[in-house]
């Protein structure tokens, strides 16, 4: 086997020997995930919803009467065709009362709601079209204002020309609905806004088919958004693009409100003290804990579970998720800097949205010390921290599945918090019987 | 493959998906264990595979280019697999160099020894540009087009993946410059 030829002839026969048929597991595994699994039917910029300013909802206003006087004089004018006019008087004192002529194409006539979305995050559920694609909220909303389209805040629910967006956040100890209302009003008149049902529960209409706002799905289309505070929890569902008030009424009417279900981040109370890699931790108490037993060696390559260098955080209930930690002392000369370049340049086929350039990673900190974390994205199937301490590098990633749903982020920043290094009783010794990874 | 099932999955049709499944299922799994050589990991990558392309057929703009699509989508659940699993190429990395086997050609279980730690010993990259010529039988340029590489690219890969294999085979001098980082 001296030559090209013959080494990729024995090749060629090498590679016919492995298995010719895919096991029946993992096909019936994928096909029943492909049953709950909704198809991506559009791809969008994810842009921001930007919050009205103080201006812009005058103009808007300004907008909107003049449209009413321009209408009035229509009704006035002799001969004129009555058909013609607003739609209802309890919208004229809104920001815009009525859907703007910039809209760019009729609104669906009827939407089939066929399927039904709920929420992990937000504590509720809506009936939507089957065909729309669905992104989880993963960040909580914890100010108002922030939920902006794109920010991981919401769960949207869209297709090419119209989304649905949701999002809930507590009640302030002490704070009422119409204060947290007055709140969210930021200045405007909260007695301007219409009333509508929302899941059964009265809620107010607080911006009715006017322009939707920088970042819509659908450009030169409307807006709509609504509020009720049910069960001590705010909530805020939003429409944008080529939609009309009937559409959104029509989604708002299959909201189950459920405010008992909404996430909460448990509390990280159980400490945990790592044999092997030199850190404190504290975790929920219902999770479990499999310590590490056996070093990890030198080099960028970390690991996933199972593996005998990592310690293991699993929630029994919630077992294809994990958080992982594991740490090495670094070699002699290698500087943090160097050490994260080396890491990035070892997974070239990883997304760029997953596997970015240390410089564009998001920075925060652990125990005080500079942390670069990067993932988090369904495509990722991870979520990472890296730091340093005390001349050690500390990896902290949650693992979930490929295109699943990652660790709630303030759930893997809670867990962060919780972090002491003590990289002084860290154990580096070999494995005492090592086992195959 | 039937350009009316593919259309029908486009549409949303889960049946019609279900039936072009089981029509690839088999050839999918035996590239990604070729590639990974590990059934664990070829069963996670033929899942994911099979579940991103439920999701993003509706995207696919040519039906008749189903098959080089869905290897494509394949491929990349592999690279994204032999990732997750580090632990896997780390032990690959760390690995010292096995002096080659005697270049007689006439120990065929040894040869085919050398050949499954020599082919780990490869970035995924050239393992996958190898199956996909090798094995499938595609000719480089549809490899590079499958992969959305430059041809060069490919062929470089190609190179040296042979270079590593006959390396550890015939102790013939590995080439010095990599192409491409390491995996």
């Amino acid at each position: 086997m001296t030559d090209d030829r013959s080494l990729e002839r024995a090749a060629r026969s090498w590679l016919e020997d492995g298995p010719a048929e895919a096991p029946d597991r993992a096909v019936e595994a994928a096909l029943l995930q492909i049953q709950t699994t909704t198809q991506e039917r559009d791809w969008h910029v994810p842009w921001r919803k930007r919050p009205m300013t103080q201006n812009a909802r005058l103009l808007a206003g300004v907008a909107a009467i003049a449209i009413l006087l321009v209408a009035g004089a229509l009704l006035l004018r002799p001969g004129s065709n009555n058909g013609v006019g607003v739609s209802s008087p309890t919208t004229t004192a809104s920001p815009s009362a009525t859907p703007m002529a910039s809209a760019a194409a009729s609104p669906p006539a009827a939407l089939s709601l066929s399927a039904t979305f709920t929420s992990a995050r937000h504590g509720y559920s809506v009936h939507y079209p089957s065909s729309w694609t669905v992104k989880d909220a993963t960040k909580p909303w914890s100010a108002i204002g922030q939920n902006n389209w794109g920010s991981g805040i919401n769960d949207e629910l869209s297709s090419s020309r119209a989304r649905f967006s949701g999002a809930s956040q507590p009640l302030a100890k002490g704070q009422t609905a119409d204060q947290w209302m007055t709140a969210y009003a930021n200045g405007v008149a909260t007695s301007s806004w219409a009333t509508v049902t929302i899941g059964g529960q009265a809620g107010k209409i607080t911006y009715d088919g006017g322009p939707a706002a920088g970042g819509t799905v659908a450009p030169g289309g409307v807006m709509f958004d609504a509020v009720a505070v049910v069960g001590g929890r705010a909530y805020n569902f939003n429409m944008d693009g080529i939609v009309d008030r009937k559409t959104f009424e029509a989604f708002l009417a299959t909201v189950v409100f459920d405010p008992g279900s909404a996430f909460v981040v448990p509390p990280t109370t159980q400490p945990f003290t790592s044999p092997r890699h030199g850190y404190h931790i504290s975790y929920p108490p219902n999770w479990r804990v499999q310590p590490a037993t056996a070093p990890w060696p030198a080099g960028v390559a970390g690991a996933s579970p199972p593996n005998p260098m990592l310690d293991v955080f699993t929630d029994p209930a919630d077992p294809m998720r994990s958080f992982v930690i594991l740490s090495q002392p670094l070699a002699n000369g290698v500087t943090p800097d160097a050490w994260l370049a080396t890491y990035e340049a070892s997974a070239p086929s990883m997304p760029a949205d997953c596997w970015p350039a240390p410089a564009q990673m998001e920075r925060t900190t652990i125990d005080g010390q500079p942390a670069w974390i990067h993932g988090g994205l369904p495509i990722c199937s991870f979520t990472e921290a890296i730091s340093f301490a005390g001349g050690r590098v500390y990896e902290l990633t949650s693992y979930f599945p490929l295109a699943g749903t990652p660790l709630p982020r303030d759930l893997f920043d809670a867990l962060l918090t919780t972090v002491t290094f003590d990289p002084s009783a860290a154990d580096d010794s070999p494995a005492a019987s090592p086992r195959p990874s | 493959m039937d350009r009316d099932l593919v259309e029908r999955a486009r549409r949303g049709d889960r049946e019609a998906f279900t039936v072009l499944v089981h029509q690839v299922s088999d050839v999918l799994y035996s590239i990604a264990y070729r590639i990974l050589r590990d059934p664990g990991l070829a069963e996670d990558a033929l899942q994911n595979a099979l579940v991103l392309a439920w999701r993003r057929i509706p995207k696919l703009r040519d039906p008749e280019r189903f098959e080089a699509w869905i290897h494509r989508i394949l491929v990349h659940a592999c690279y994204d697999e032999s990732q997750r699993a580090r632990h896997w190429t780390a032990t690959v990395r760390v690995l010292p160099i096995d002096g080659p086997s005697t270049p007689d050609g006439s120990d065929a279980v040894a040869d085919r020894d050398e050949l499954e730690r020599a082919f780990r010993r490869l970035s995924i990259d050239q393992r996958a540009v190898f199956v996909l010529h090798h094995y499938l039988g595609l000719p480089l340029v549809e490899v590079a087009e499958l992969l959305e590489i430059p041809a060069g690219t490919a062929r470089s890969r190609l190179h040296y993946a042979i270079a590593g294999l006959r390396y550890a085979l015939t102790g013939e001098p590995e080439p010095i410059v990599q192409e491409g980082r390491l995996a």
